[in-house]
């Protein structure tokens, strides 16, 4: 099949799918922000600085990259409505659905197989491998928020007072870690307590192996 | 992460959205210049004879009927949005609206500090900064000029660059007619020079409201023209239409390194 296409199809399939999976923010640090913003609307200045220190620790490349992407950087930093920052991190939102779709990578692997022997990457996958690599090696709460992510999963919903009774940890930290959880979207949070968030229903199996 | 990291980083998110805009990619080409009829998007494209290139595109919502279309919600959609807001971002043209306390409501503002803040923080010179816009302009002037002849291309741009902004009562006004006049060329062949270039008519898009709910003040469209460098701003405020021309210096650069 792939023998059919031309070369120089194959290069702009290869240049498009190679620019798509560029934008991840699996693996590139600003839209991984920009989109870590947009799922949370906006995040306290104090977290962020210490995640992401090169950016917003000096003032001259904050005030840059506030310019060039239209971030807020105040007490809660956000995303400008109608600037480019907002729209990006919309469009990442719509990377990772169209690299979930079996389909789409199915067809794309067949037609670069050399260039992608293992297969077009589940970027969504990836997003979610990431995030529980970054949790776990959180040196402060890091591991009490995986146990309580993995109870969360194994409960299927579960409120403060529950986790804190049956993991036998403090309720501070209990709060402390699922802040965590919040802020790398792995739970979300309704009137009836802590549920995860729908990437880690789909690709429970990551979790396991952390 | 160190700030060479970060460079780095920044370096490659401005490639890969470069490498997405339709001067560098045929998918982001052929997405962009729909509306056809398929015989002829065949003619333009022949890539699309290749069955599984274009089974690709209908999975990232092509729609290949008598007319291309995009889906509704579709990846290609979102694509196009992408390629006309890098267009603006990278040409320091993003329009946008923001909440004014004196004007007592929205107020259009345009962000013009991208790239140079962009320079700054990947260090690199500011016109070493990747323009979309302005690689695609040369090419659609490029190809323009090949089919109409140079002088009929420079007159309209030119027309367009200095001739505006037009200003009108009424809505939809016919700016064909008043760029024709002023650039004196065929009416048959101004239209499809201007269709190419400047406005498809009934192809306003609007892009925002000024003044509040209770106070509004007017409002704002983007003309879009074929093959998508949609030169022409039309604010409407109370009542009275204007023309306002986007990407000047970007079309002046492009005609002077094309022609």
């Amino acid at each position: 099949m792939a023998e059919r296409l031309e070369v120089g199809v194959k290069d702009q399939l290869r240049n498009f799918v190679s620019s798509l999976i560029a934008l991840a923010p699996s693996r590139n640090y600003i839209t991984q922000l920009l989109y870590l913003i947009k799922i949370n609307r906006s995040i306290d200045y104090r977290i962020l600085e210490e995640a992401y220190p090169d950016i917003i620790k000096d003032e001259h490349v904050r005030d840059s990259f506030a310019k060039a992407f239209g971030v807020s950087f105040k007490d809660k930093v956000h995303l400008e409505p109608g600037k480019y920052g907002e729209f990006l991190a919309g469009f990442i939102d719509k990377v990772l659905q169209l690299f979930e779709d079996p389909e789409f990578r199915s067809k794309i692997s067949s037609l670069l197989k050399e260039e992608y022997p293992q297969g077009i990457p589940n970027l969504a996958q990836e997003w979610l491998e990431v995030r529980l690599e970054g949790l776990s090696f959180e040196p402060t709460y890091g591991k009490t928020a995986i146990k309580i992510l993995k109870e969360i999963v194994r409960m299927g919903r579960a409120k403060i007072e529950e986790l804190e009774k049956n993991l036998g940890i403090n309720r501070g930290e209990v709060i402390e870690a699922t802040n965590l959880l919040k802020l790398y979207g792995l739970v979300k949070e309704d009137y009836y307590g802590l549920v995860p968030s729908e990437s880690l229903r789909k690709y429970q199996q990551v979790l396991e192996g952390v | 992460m160190s700030k060479g990291d970060l460079r780095e980083h920044l370096v490659n998110l401005l490639n890969s959205l470069t490498n997405l805009s339709p001067s560098r990619s045929i998918i982001s080409q052929i997405i962009l210049i729909t509306s056809e009829k398929q015989t002829t998007l065949h003619y333009s494209f022949p890539e699309l004879n290749v069955p599984e290139f274009k089974e690709l595109l209908k999975v990232i919502g092509m729609v290949f009927e008598d007319e291309v279309k995009l889906a509704k919600g579709s990846f290609a959609e979102a694509l196009t949005e992408l390629i006309h807001k890098t267009f603006d971002w990278l040409d320091d043209e993003l329009i946008y609206f923001d909440w004014s306390t004196y004007f007592g409501g929205n107020v259009m503002r345009k962000m013009d500090e991208v790239r140079s803040s962009l320079a700054k923080l990947t260090g690199l010179r500011i016109d070493l900064i990747p323009n979309p816009y302005l690689e695609w302009a040369k090419l659609v002037i490029a190809k323009l000029c090949h089919v109409y002849g140079k002088e009929k291309v420079i007159r309209f741009v030119k027309g367009l660059l200095d001739g505006l902004p037009l200003s009108r009562q009424d809505y939809p006004p016919s700016i064909i007619e008043e760029i024709g006049a002023k650039v004196g060329t065929r009416p048959a062949e101004l239209k499809e020079i201007c269709e190419l270039i400047a406005c498809l008519e009934k192809k306003a898009e609007h892009v925002g409201t000024m003044g509040s709910g209770r106070h509004p003040m007017g409002d704002v469209w983007i003309e879009h023209s074929k093959y998508h460098l949609d030169p022409l701003l039309l604010t409407q405020v109370s009542g009275k239409y204007t023309y306002g021309v986007r990407h000047r210096e970007s079309l002046r650069k492009a005609l002077e390194e094309v022609v």
